[in-house]
């Protein structure tokens, strides 16, 4: 069993080949070798952490992504998700976006990709006034980029 | 409300000078905006999804974009909603380099927010003309092949619309990480010096058709290719590879795995002697699929030279202008079988034969083995739009030489070129046979009267295989007519006299039949469940 303490100090035991999905765990493991001492997750709560165990717990057993994979590779151009991932993501936006920095701080790639495609959906077909809407973000441009913004669009409605 | 400031300025109304009392205000309101920007950018930070680092953001800027961004280039609202946003999206070079020319002048754009990251190009010649901007555009792109990732360039337009493509790819002259080229295009001989003469290393996929070219030295062909996709011909005075060449070729490009050579790439001759051991000198040791098009006599040069240990799936197509003869047939199928042996052996997963519309000399072979595209599909055998010679030369050939007893799914399209006595020679007897698919009148009508024959000659002696794994008939978009009708009952009547399979008969898409006609085609038949999907 692993120990991990959250930032806000609480403590879990999880079983090393669930949280081995987490590619900084299973190196800080590898590096340090059995140990007593708890990990400290100071970027992780223990709500957040729960969530992110759900998810381990989940694909536990499923082959771990390779390693050598080329980040800057586009694989699946589709923004289709897996009927569990979509449940699993099916949270407030604050737990989301903490979710997704979870999944960044603790280097679970597939749930990283998850998360981002997710949002990416939401975004789908939304115009940038909507977008806004959807992420309670105020418009703050100056005119000028305004000009230059319409001019973009110009160039994009213009086939 | 107002804030104290604004109410202090209106009050000195009179006690400055105008123009003073001017600038003061006209000093507030800047400030005031200023002050106004601070709140929202501060506003923004508090919303969940911007305190993600630039680097999600930016991933997701991506996966927002992939969906949409061959179509059009809706995606670029992603970069309208805030200045944090924009700000993230023009530094994200990725975001910017997978070229899109929906419009030439944000082509330009996107070439210079994609900074120095490797460039994914895609451009299909518009119709009907290119324009002086289409032309600069393309060739400040190829200017910088030390960038391009991937480059197609879809130029087959008629004949004198098309762009001059040597002009513009000899900008292009080293490309070190080009993985992926695809240039289809009728402007001949585009390809040569000094079009990649410093060389492109990590060429993995070549795609080159449409056009003629003056040699064979001109393809771009590395030792990093995986996939080898030609489709050309060989210019008025250029020169076709010879057998030596192309062996060479192949001997230098170890990790091939699909390889297509269409028209005239395939020599006929001019391939060195075999070794005294009659061993192919060439083994394509990484070599799955397989597509040809060229004459048989070509592709049975081919195959004496060449080992395919790995080979999956093979797709033949034959090009003569003449008809074939039993002779040349019977050639090209020992030359696949000794290339092919284990699928030969074995049987093959799934063998599709047709004929080209246009060209009734053509003949096309899809054969898949049993690691091959169809390793899930039962075993199966689809004639479509063969000649009825074609059947009496192959089917027995392939009987001969090829093993057909695990064959499990039989579909006929052609129309009334297998005759009943083909059906009894060449399928009656085959153990596995389960399902049968005719399609238009004539292969019903035949295959009607051959399970008729079969089904009388059982009754005198059962000895006589008549289809006897048989399950499933599917008719299909055939003229039902009640002469149809009854020769199909009669014999699906006489064979049921006969210990067989269950039986179920799939109607579909047929002209005439109606529910009428199908309540008494269920009648007479009731050892048969017929299915009809009610279309007429």
């Amino acid at each position: 069993m692993v120990l991990l303490l959250t930032s806000d100090n609480e403590m879990f035991s999880v079983a090393e080949d669930v949280i081995k999905r987490s590619a900084y765990i299973k190196n800080m493991l590898e590096d340090v070798g059995e140990s007593d001492l708890p990990i400290p997750l100071p970027n992780v709560e223990s709500n957040v952490l729960v969530k992110i165990l759900e998810y381990c717990e989940h694909y536990r057993g499923e082959p771990l992504p390779a390693s050598d994979v080329d980040p800057a590779e586009i694989g699946d151009r589709s923004l289709d998700i897996a009927d569990w991932d979509q449940k699993y993501m099916a949270v407030d936006q604050e737990m989301l976006f903490e979710i997704i920095l979870a999944a960044n701080y603790l280097d679970i790639k597939s749930l990283l990709d998850v998360g981002c495609k997710t949002v990416a959906k939401m975004m789908k077909g939304k115009s940038s006034e909507e977008i806004r809407t959807l992420f309670n973000i105020a418009n703050d441009f100056t005119p000028e980029e305004e000009a230059q913004i319409r001019k973009e669009n110009a160039w994009a409605e213009c086939r | 409300m107002s804030s104290v400031a604004p109410q202090n300025l209106c009050e000195e109304n009179g006690n400055v000078a105008a123009q003073e009392h001017q600038r003061l205000i006209q000093r507030r309101v800047l400030d005031l905006q200023s002050e106004i920007r601070g709140l929202v950018d501060f506003h923004n930070t508090l919303s969940p999804i911007n305190r993600l680092p630039a680097e999600i953001l930016s991933s997701i800027f991506i996966q927002a974009s992939l969906e949409t961004r061959k179509e059009n280039l809706s995606w670029i609202r992603l970069t309208h909603v805030c200045r944090h946003w924009r700000a993230v999206a023009l530094e994200c070079a990725a975001l910017w380099s997978d070229l899109s020319f929906a419009n030439l002048n944000f082509t330009e754009v996107m070439l210079s927010r994609s900074k120095n990251a490797p460039l994914a190009v895609e451009y299909d010649a518009p119709y009907p003309r290119t324009t002086l901007q289409n032309y600069e555009v393309l060739s400040n792109i190829l200017h910088q092949g030390h960038r391009l990732r991937s480059l197609t360039i879809m130029n087959d337009r008629p004949r004198g619309l098309v762009l001059h493509l040597r002009k513009m790819l000899s900008r292009c002259i080293v490309a070190p990480i080009l993985e992926e080229l695809r240039l289809c295009s009728r402007d001949d001989n585009f390809l040569g010096p000094p079009f990649l003469s410093g060389g492109a290393p990590s060429l993995k996929y070549l795609r080159i058709s449409g056009c003629k070219i003056a040699d064979w030295s001109c393809i771009p062909l590395g030792p990093g290719l995986t996939t080898l996709d030609l489709d050309l011909t060989i210019a008025e005075r250029g020169r076709l590879p010879s057998g030596k060449e192309l062996l060479a070729s192949l001997r230098n490009m170890p990790l091939l795995k699909e390889l297509r050579l269409a028209q005239v790439a395939l020599p006929v001759d001019g391939y060195p002697p075999l070794p005294s051991d009659l061993r192919p000198p060439v083994v394509c040791a990484n070599l799955q699929t397989l597509e040809l098009v060229a004459s048989p006599k070509a592709m049975c040069g081919f195959f004496r030279m060449v080992r395919l240990p790995l080979l999956r799936d093979i797709n033949i197509t034959f090009n003569n202008r003449h008809g074939y003869t039993t002779e040349v047939m019977d050639n090209f199928f020992s030359a696949l079988h000794v290339i092919w042996s284990d699928v030969a052996d074995e049987g093959f997963k799934e063998l599709r034969m047709a004929r080209d519309g246009r060209n009734r000399n053509s003949l096309w072979f899809d054969f898949h083995g049993r690691t091959g595209a169809s390793s899930n599909e039962p075993h199966t055998l689809l004639l479509a739009n063969v000649t009825r010679s074609n059947v009496k030369q192959i089917l027995p050939i392939l009987r001969r030489g090829w093993e057909l007893s695990k064959l499990q799914v039989l579909d006929v399209d052609m129309d009334n070129v297998m005759e009943d006595t083909d059906w009894i020679l060449r399928f009656a007897d085959l153990p596995k046979l389960q399902d049968v698919t005719v399609v238009d009148c004539g292969p019903v009508m035949q295959f009607a009267a051959a399970m008729k024959q079969l089904a009388l000659a059982v009754a005198a002696n059962p000895g006589i295989s008549s289809f006897p794994a048989l399950e499933r008939i599917t008719v299909e978009e055939a003229h039902l007519s009640s002469r149809l009708l009854r020769s199909l009952t009669e014999a699906l009547q006489a064979r049921s006299k006969h210990d067989c399979p269950a039986l179920k008969v799939y109607i579909t898409n047929c002209e005439e039949m109606d529910g009428k006609a199908f309540e008494a085609f269920m009648k007479d038949l009731p050892g048969v469940e017929v299915i009809w999907d009610g279309r007429s």
